[in-house]
């Protein structure tokens, strides 16, 4: 399989034939995917798919059982490989400083101010002097347009902008490498708008991402290579633009079609002529 | 107003047991806190030997009533070659009976605090440590405080049970007066009244301390 | 000097009776209480004031002084009011009286607990207020008791040790003539506590069974 932008290099993250139960479930089968330095990926796929546990295994929230994840230069081993041993704290707290993950549910520390939760990482895990993370943080607080929420709590928050703070205190710690858990699916509809503009800006500057999202629009204008997920494992990859108008697998097409005809976007093309029946009633 | 005066002249008395009823309180609480601590954390643990350990030591010590476990340190150990002095002997007790209910306190508070919080604190790259002292505890602080406020007026009702093995604590000058003024009740109502106040006083300062933390977040 | 094994063989009968009358006081004391409980619930949460208010002094005196101090009232200080009790009736008045406060938090708690939005669905669906009580209130508010009962019982029983400080041949009692018989205390007072473990094993075992089946719709 090719990927959309072939430059060359390493990939910024490799992951080969990962395998991932909980408990005698198995929720993610055989997952083998490349990011290159640069490149926007997006995941979609019906919920259940594994979209979400494919991100936590790439920064290592949860461990999996077999295949590895290359990761910025580490490598990570599923727990039934041979070779497999746990990953020592050092290299966790390497690969997780240079990966900033945005979650479903914001997941903002509610006891700290908006201040206090984007640097708390830089001064506790980088050493960074108070003054330099607090400017920092006012810098990207400005970029996101809440500066003057600087001082409130989360709970005072709504919640397009409490996933706003919750991007810049991952971006705080300068990643190289982002990761968005579906940011905008906990978001009444109205506050989705500005959180995709900023995860948009990110993605011009050429920052590294991976990306579960329902915002299939968004995934079709933002990502370079589109990955559909059905059934815990990889259906079908490729150029953004190729796999959400003309997929080649028929459940990708299926899929496609639930979600646009939900979202009153246009449908994928050329469907089979019993499809079309489908789209239209 | 005979009992006032009888009052009068045991109050000096009655309140230096006071003194060492709270000493007693500080020493047995201070420890209860600390094992507690580290007995949520064993009991959360992902080595299943720890957590056995854990639970298992908390249900023997929960079965045994606070009183066995008193004298059978008190008297029971000087056969093994272990004398303590009362003090020692019941406040090590009495800490380490009240740690397995701290330790459920705090446990319940941890648990309480979303699997998202960790999360997001290990995605930031923070230390289990850092996690725990910056991220998790500050956020038990409001569901801990009211079951641990009632487990110290608990406790400093429990020290009066040093009574039997003669520790000179509040209970044991009441008992005293009692036996030697023919006027039990008097002095009972008296040692009722001062632990009455401690537990008071005790739940309404940490209520109030309470309620300014939680209007602080 | 006797070994240990063979304080345990002198001794064990001796402690099996003071073990009965553990659980004799203990069980007619908790009867008691559980009765005082329900009363005390009904009249907390009664509409007449000075009802409440008295059921309300009453919880709060008993949780508010040390369990010793109760016991040396009931035993010692009525002398000075020419009320002379047997160690036993002190021992068993003691306890029901103890175990009521905590009985009538219980039971307040379990009705409390069930939520006026259940009543109010049920009686929408037009059940009477007879089946509303017995298929939803009830059921729920046993749910919250149950577990909490069982949890009860092994604090009185644990409460129970204090009678021995009044003469009471419990089971401390015992092995504590035992001590001055024999000097072996660690044995001795090792067995009582042994004894209350095996005694309180069976109810924490129902107790966490109770809360397991209870967690299914709680």
């Amino acid at each position: 399989m090719p990927n959309a932008t072939e430059t060359g290099r390493e990939p910024a993250i490799a992951v080969r034939g990962l395998c991932k139960r909980f408990a005698k479930q198995s929720v993610l089968e055989d997952v083998t995917l490349d990011i290159q330095p640069g490149e926007v990926v997006a995941v979609i796929g019906p919920s259940g798919a594994g979209k979400s546990t494919l991100l936590r295994c790439v920064n290592y929230l949860q461990p999996f059982e077999s295949g590895r994840i290359d990761v910025l230069g580490h490598r990570l081993t599923g727990t039934r490989e041979a070779e497999y041993r746990r990953p020592p704290h050092a290299t966790l707290v390497e690969i997780r400083t240079h990966i900033g993950m945005v979650f479903q549910t914001f997941n903002l520390f509610p006891h700290l101010t908006v201040l206090q939760n984007i640097t708390l990482a830089p001064t506790e895990v980088l050493h960074r002097p108070r003054a330099e993370a607090e400017a920092t943080a006012m810098e990207l607080l400005g970029r996101v347009g809440l500066r003057d929420k600087a001082s409130a709590y989360p709970r005072r928050l709504s919640g397009g902008q409490q996933q706003r703070v919750a991007i810049c205190r991952a971006l705080a710690m300068q990643p190289q490498v982002m990761l968005f858990d579906e940011p905008t699916s906990m978001l009444d509809p109205e506050l989705v708008g500005d959180v995709l503009a900023v995860i948009r800006e990110l993605a011009e500057e050429g920052m590294t991402m991976l990306l579960a999202t329902h915002e299939m629009s968004f995934a079709r204008d933002v990502a370079d290579t589109v990955v559909f997920m059905a059934e815990r494992r990889i259906v079908e990859r490729g150029p953004a633009r190729e796999v959400l108008t003309s997929p080649r697998e028929p459940r990708t097409r299926s899929f496609l079609r639930r979600v646009l005809l939900q979202e009153g976007d246009d449908a994928p093309d050329a469907p089979p002529a019993a499809d079309s029946e489908a789209v239209r009633s | 107003m005979k009992i006032l005066r009888l009052w009068e002249h045991y109050l000096p008395r009655f309140l230096h047991g006071t003194l060492i009823t709270l000493e007693l309180t500080a020493a047995a609480l201070a420890l209860a806190v600390a094992l507690g601590f580290l007995t949520a954390l064993a009991r959360m643990s992902r080595q299943g030997l720890l957590r056995g350990v854990a639970s298992t030591y908390i249900e023997i010590i929960r079965a045994t009533p606070v009183l066995v476990l008193i004298i059978l340190a008190y008297y029971g150990l000087p056969q093994a070659g272990i004398v303590l002095p009362g003090f020692v002997a019941a406040s090590g007790v009495l800490g380490i009976f009240y740690a397995t209910i701290y330790g459920e306190i705090f446990r319940g508070g941890i648990e309480g605090v979303g699997r998202g919080q960790t999360e997001a604190a290990q995605a930031l790259g923070l230390t289990p440590s850092t996690t725990m002292r910056r991220v998790i505890l500050p956020q038990t602080v409001t569901t801990i405080l009211p079951p641990a406020t009632n487990a110290a007026a608990d406790l400093v009702k429990d020290t009066s049970l040093v009574v039997t093995i003669a520790v000179a604590d509040l209970m044991y000058h009441a008992y005293g007066a009692a036996s030697t003024t023919f006027l039990p009740m008097d002095m009972f109502a008296l040692a009722g009244i001062l632990y009455f106040l401690i537990c008071y006083l005790l739940s309404h300062v940490l209520r109030r301390w309470e309620f300014a933390y939680a209007q602080r977040h | 000097m006797t070994s240990a094994v063979q304080v345990v063989q002198l001794y064990s009968g001796s402690l099996a009776r003071g073990a009965v009358v553990t659980v004799e006081v203990t069980a007619a004391a908790t009867a008691v209480a559980l009765g005082i409980g329900v009363i005390g619930a009904a009249a907390r949460l009664a509409p007449l004031r000075p009802l409440v208010a008295l059921a309300t002094a009453y919880v709060e005196t008993v949780r508010g002084t040390p369990q010793i101090l109760q016991l040396f009232v009931i035993y010692f200080g009525l002398t000075q009011f020419h009320i002379i009790l047997h160690p036993m009736q002190a021992a068993f008045i003691w306890l029901a009286l103890y175990g009521g406060a905590y009985a009538v938090e219980i039971f307040r708690a379990g009705i409390a607990g069930v939520a006026g939005g259940q009543r109010e669905a049920a009686r929408a669906l037009g059940l009477s207020a007879g089946s509303t009580f017995r298929r939803v209130v009830l059921p729920q508010a046993v749910a919250v008791v149950l577990p909490a009962l069982t949890s009860f019982l092994v604090l009185q029983l644990k409460a129970s040790s204090l009678i021995y400080t009044i003469g009471v041949p419990d089971i401390m009692y015992r092995m504590r003539l035992g001590v001055n018989t024999i000097a072996q205390p660690l044995v001795l007072y090792g067995m009582a506590a042994v004894a209350y473990i095996l005694l309180n094993w069976p109810l924490t075992r129902l107790g966490a069974m109770l809360e397991r089946r209870v967690a299914l719709y709680r």
